[in-house]
């Protein structure tokens, strides 16, 4: 009887442990703001870079999501190491994570007093509770004191205040959210590159017959939602998207009904890749860098992904509109500012060493190459980048935006808690058979829920 | 230390000691031994308190705040706890994403399973009889449980990719209407996710049954054969009464990881899509939790999936209990 007792309770003591167990694991999350990103043609500046030393040796922690396959990465790590070389008395040591597991580490490690002292993240989460919360430091004085008033684009400061008007962070990287279309598969499938949804559906048809996917997405995460939501806002103004992302009412709402039919429709047309609904982004990546699908929505962050091989015949462009009855009137995009620099409580303790490493990497030597390798728009109003120095991808990353309408992003006005939940909700939109009432119902209920 | 001057015999002198002892010697006995229990229970407490205060400490503790935590709403680490009675029980019991993922569970455990653990006892039976190669066997049996989740999941993508190992394989014998992309197709996600399972586990439970297998006495074998018992007699007549605990042993752990870590499966390779499709209970307790915020609900999910959990390995244990000989 004993030893069946101590099974019994062994297994036990291996259950409880297990449930006790935790990990994390994420994607990158894009957010945002309403302007475009700035032409990369002004003059050269660099901000004021002091070289007091600091009273005694530092090490600044910093936490980030660039990682080492990520194009920003080792453009970030280079200016870390040459921060350091120029600034001996502070270490820096950076700690990476996903961009959706920034926020959890942080706020475990602020109870713990523990936090990083600079985090470089999205506003999407964090931005409306971290200075309330004490997490980080509200940065409108600092931003004077440091010599960055006037320096910032506009657009990007308003992204990165709350909804107080306190500045959070230090706006960072821009981005803007084009369709990629691959001109090759076009011109085989006999095309032209759509600007209305109904030559969407038509391409889609002919790229099929030609035998590549048309448009591929990671109907699984937050890639499938933004697509989910730009099709939602064809048929809404900004003003509906603000009023209908930030509290809910899909199904009451005529015109979001309508996006939402539009996307069933397109879906139900094949002009998505088949099994979509089960890809991540970086399957739609993957798809697409191979060659293997006509068109994505991806974000500027991936323009240094874009093989070499195929960067002659990739175009970006906006998401097609509809032929009629449109409030939009070109192809959209999203574009904004959604990452910034974060300093936190910690980071308060050691204000100097902080102050070094936000105006360094503002500099325009620092900044620089952030532009030219990876195409992130510059936060700043006046860093110029020789044209001559982008490659004509990157080149045509700048010109672009010139043919479309920036549409206002819904992260900035969903409840920032219900991030996952919508993504879920926008998955199950991507499975066929899913009706324009199921999927508003299911919204709906994620905002009723926020309650 | 004082001993000495309480009892100047030893314990074996007096108990030997025959002739009646004064009311003064029993007294003095009688403290001997109250002394000799009062100094070994004190040993015996000092011994194990380390070990109730850690297990009181680590895992009694956070198993209370698990079912205390369950009924608050809690959004966040740093968000005040509202207490909602068995509101979070209410949510939970009308989820239909919570009633996918207890049926995806289900489907998981009654695949996984007998596919694990019956291969799993032959290929251990194989390997106590010491076949030739035996040592090398053992070592391939047990390489994958060395692989860490996230390098075999990586290993599983690049077979099941649209153009991967599999569908090539298919396609090259002929039989690409079978091709899919398998992560991806609702029909097919959550038994890819239990495939890699599968060939990750029999392995090593082939191992686990193989060392308790070497324990039974080969002559046992070699009485049954010269009775002409056959190979099937020996597994399952012979080596698997006899074994019967330990195989009750080897469910419980198997229907512990299932329940619990296979979450890790899932988080990697399907996030619990399409749509629900992959989603288990499990993979949903961590979502709630470390994705969507939700901290009390993710806790009301942990408790049903606890007391899931024990009344499992308590069914378990009474379905696999040897019958006293």
């Amino acid at each position: 009887m004993k030893p069946r007792f101590s099974q019994t309770a062994l297994s036990i003591l291996i259950l409880v442990s297990i449930i006790l167990t935790g990990c994390a694991q994420g994607q990158a999350t894009p957010a945002a703001a309403t302007q475009a990103p700035p032409p990369a043609a002004v003059e050269p500046e660099a901000t004021d870079v002091p070289a007091q030393p600091a009273a005694a040796p530092v090490t600044l922690n910093i936490m980030h999501n660039y990682a080492p396959d990520d194009p920003h990465g080792p453009v970030l790590e280079q200016v870390f190491k040459d921060f350091m070389a120029a600034n001996p008395d502070i270490k820096i040591e950076a700690q990476i994570y996903s961009d959706l597991d920034i926020p959890l580490k942080v706020e475990t490690a602020f109870l713990a007093g523990q936090e990083p002292d600079v985090v470089f993240n999205n506003y999407a989460i964090s931005r409306d509770t971290w200075i309330d919360k004490g997490v980080t430091l509200q940065l409108d004085d600092l931003l004077k004191e440091w010599g960055f008033d006037g320096k910032f684009l506009p657009a990007a400061l308003d992204s990165s205040r709350d909804k107080q008007g306190r500045l959070v962070a230090f706006p960072f990287e821009g981005f803007t959210w084009p369709v990629w279309y691959n001109t090759d598969i076009f011109e085989k499938a006999g095309v032209e590159v759509p600007t209305t949804t109904d030559e969407l559906v038509e391409a889609a048809k002919k790229i099929r017959e030609a035998g590549y996917e048309p448009f591929t997405v990671g109907g699984i995460d937050w890639s499938g939602y933004a697509v989910f939501t730009t099709i939602v806002q064809l048929k809404l103004s900004d003003e509906e998207m603000r009023e209908v992302f930030g509290k809910g009412g899909f199904a009451q709402n005529k015109n979001a009904m309508e996006g939402i039919k539009l996307f069933t429709e397109l879906r139900d047309a094949g002009v998505f890749a088949e099994h979509s609904e089960g890809f991540q982004a970086d399957a739609m990546n993957a798809m697409f860098f191979s060659e293997k699908a006509a068109m994505m929505q991806a974000g500027s962050w991936a323009y240094g992904q874009l093989p070499e091989s195929m960067q002659d015949h990739t175009a970006l462009a906006g998401f097609p509109i509809l032929a009629s009855g449109s409030p939009h009137e070109k192809p959209v995009i999203y574009a904004g500012f959604g990452k910034g620099v974060w300093v936190t409580r910690n980071g308060g303790q050691k204000l100097d060493a902080v102050r070094r490493f936000v105006q360094y990497v503002y500099s325009a030597e620092s900044l620089t190459p952030f532009i030219v390798d990876t195409g992130m728009p510059s936060p700043l109003l006046d860093l110029q980048v020789d044209p001559a120095k982008l490659s004509p991808f990157m080149l045509q990353s700048t010109e672009y935006v010139k043919g479309v309408t920036i549409v206002d992003i819904t992260d900035n006005y969903v409840p920032q808690k219900a991030f996952d939940a919508l993504y879920k909700a926008s998955a199950g939109a991507f499975i066929p058979g899913a009706t324009p009432e199921d999927i508003a119902a299911e919204f709906d209920k994620i905002y009723a829920e926020q309650q | 230390m004082g001993l000495p001057q309480l009892c100047p015999m030893t314990s074996q002198e007096l108990i030997k000691e025959e002739k009646p002892l004064t009311s003064k010697e029993g007294a003095l006995r009688r403290s001997y031994f109250k002394i000799q229990r009062a100094r070994s229970r004190a040993a015996f407490i000092l011994l194990v308190l380390p070990a109730i205060l850690w297990f009181v400490g680590l895992m009694l503790w956070p198993l209370a705040n698990m079912f205390y935590l369950s009924f608050f709403r809690w959004d966040g680490l740093l968000d005040p706890k509202i207490f909602v009675s068995l509101g979070n029980y209410t949510r939970m019991f009308n989820d239909e994403h919570f009633w996918h993922g207890v049926a995806n569970t289900a489907i998981y455990l009654a695949v996984d399973m007998p596919l694990v653990l019956l291969p799993g006892f032959v290929l251990g039976f194989f390997l106590s009889q010491r076949p030739p190669g035996s040592r090398l066997l053992r070592v391939i049996f047990f390489a994958p449980s060395m692989l860490s989740v996230a390098a075999v999941s990586m290993m599983f993508v690049g077979i099941y990719l649209p153009d991967g190992i599999l569908n090539t394989l298919l396609h090259q014998v002929g039989l690409a209407q079978l091709e899919h992309v398998w992560l991806a197709d609702a029909d097919t996600a959550l038994g890819a996710v239990i495939a890699i399972d599968i060939w990750g586990s029999i392995g090593f439970y082939s191992i686990l049954f193989y060392a308790s297998l070497s324990n039974i006495s080969q002559e046992l074998f070699e009485a049954a054969r010269l009775d002409g018992a056959n190979l099937w007699d020996l597994v399952w007549r012979i080596a698997f009464p006899l074994s019967k605990d330990f195989f009750g042993v080897a469910m419980v752990l198997n229907f512990v990881w299932i329940m619990y870590g296979s979450a890790q499966n899932v988080l990697i390779l399907t996030k619990g899509g399409p749509g629900d499709h992959s989603l288990t209970l499990g993979y949903y307790l961590y979502n709630q939790a470390f994705m969507g915020y939700r901290l009390g609900y993710s806790q009301a999910i942990a408790v049903f999936a606890f007391t899931i959990g024990l009344l499992g390995i308590l069914l378990i244990r009474r379905i696999t209990r040897r019958s006293e000989v």
